[in-house]
């Protein structure tokens, strides 16, 4: 699992993350890392599909197993 | 689709207009409970959760003559609409409104992006509290639909038409962690869920800047996990103010008619003999 300063540092980018399976719905996502939001109880990830620009899927990050930038 | 009570929000910029607003009270109620000392919006009264909105000797809400008692010396008054706000999103804010409201005080929002969100924004905080002139407030009737107790979840599991959602953090929903990652792993004997229950975070319903997410985006959400609107929903976490924060979320701004907090939460459940867990 990835920490949360090392999804931090990739907000505004273009992202691919591998989830776990407990997270429901396909193993990976795509899109631009619009922003994180911090919590006690830990952190909670927001992307907009690059295929879907008008929408916005959140994840906790205890279901990102891995995340990686899709740009140079 | 907008939110179905859209009155139970507001935002800063409401808020900052209506500062003077006699109408009003404004309540912060935060995790932190030093938070209020260190500066809160103007006026705004600070209530402790853990020494003012909970009874000090047996685990439950304020009793009726405790609930009047605390509003009637902070100044609050029957036909003040209060708004609520809190550090972490709302957690405490949003658990002070479904006291609030169990205790039929309807007039009553909260404060859309909540503490964080007002600093933020650069708005104006002080560390001088109000000196409301003290009211009589009178509770009603509580409302017990808005409630759920142990028995009743037992009761309700696995049955048709039923739907329950444990609001947590994944980790705690597997049974990895007791409680949120940087708090201390107490409160409970046993890790893990209650059967049947779907994990949706609480701050999955949230946007990045702390504001909660569009109507059709929640209900997507809410929805993709069995948790609709034609069910008797409970919601609930480890000490139940993530999930007043859920409540809320479905109830006034998903306009679920049947959702009920389970307050006992984890820290009740994953202490109860016998009671069914899974991991």
């Amino acid at each position: 699992m990835p920490s949360a300063d090392e999804i931090k540092r990739l907000v505004g980018k273009r992202v691919t993350l591998r989830l776990a399976p407990a997270a429901g719905g396909p193993p990976t996502a795509s899109g631009r890392l619009v922003g994180t939001l911090d919590a006690a109880d830990g952190l909670v990830v927001t992307l907009q599909p690059v295929d879907q620009p008008g929408r916005r899927f959140t994840y906790h990050y205890h279901h990102i197993v891995d995340i990686k930038s899709e740009e140079a | 689709m907008g939110y179905a009570n859209p009155d139970a929000l507001v935002e800063t910029g409401w808020v900052a207009d209506n500062l003077s607003n006699p109408a009003l009270r404004i309540v912060e109620v935060d995790v932190d409970t030093s938070a209020y000392d260190q500066g809160h919006v103007p006026g705004a009264i600070g209530f402790n959760w853990k020494s003012q909105l909970v009874d000090q000797v047996r685990r439950e809400l304020l009793s009726k003559a405790q609930f009047e008692d605390l509003l009637s010396r902070t100044g609050i008054g029957n036909t003040h609409t209060v708004i609520f706000y809190g550090d972490n999103n709302n957690w405490f804010a949003a658990w002070a409104y479904w006291n609030f409201k169990y205790w039929g005080h309807q007039a009553a929002k909260i404060m859309n992006g909540g503490r964080k969100k007002w600093i933020d924004e650069g708005r104006p905080v002080t560390k001088d509290a109000p000196s409301h002139l003290a009211t009589r407030y009178v509770a009603k009737a509580t409302d017990p639909s808005i409630r759920a107790f142990r028995d009743q979840v037992l009761e309700g599991i696995g049955r048709p038409g039923r739907g329950m959602v444990d609001v947590r953090s994944p980790k705690e929903y597997s049974g990895e962690l007791l409680a949120p990652e940087n708090l201390p792993q107490e409160g409970a004997q046993r890790g893990g869920h209650i059967p049947t229950a779907a994990n949706i975070p609480w701050g999955m319903a949230m946007r990045e800047d702390g504001t909660f997410r569009p109507a059709e985006e929640l209900k997507a959400l809410y929805e993709g996990k069995g948790i609709t609107p034609d069910k008797e929903i409970v919601a609930y976490c480890r000490i139940g103010e993530r999930s007043s924060h859920t409540w809320f979320v479905l109830r006034e701004l998903l306009g679920y008619k049947k959702v009920r907090n389970y307050d006992g939460s984890w820290t009740e459940w994953g202490s109860l003999v016998g009671a069914p867990i899974e991991r």
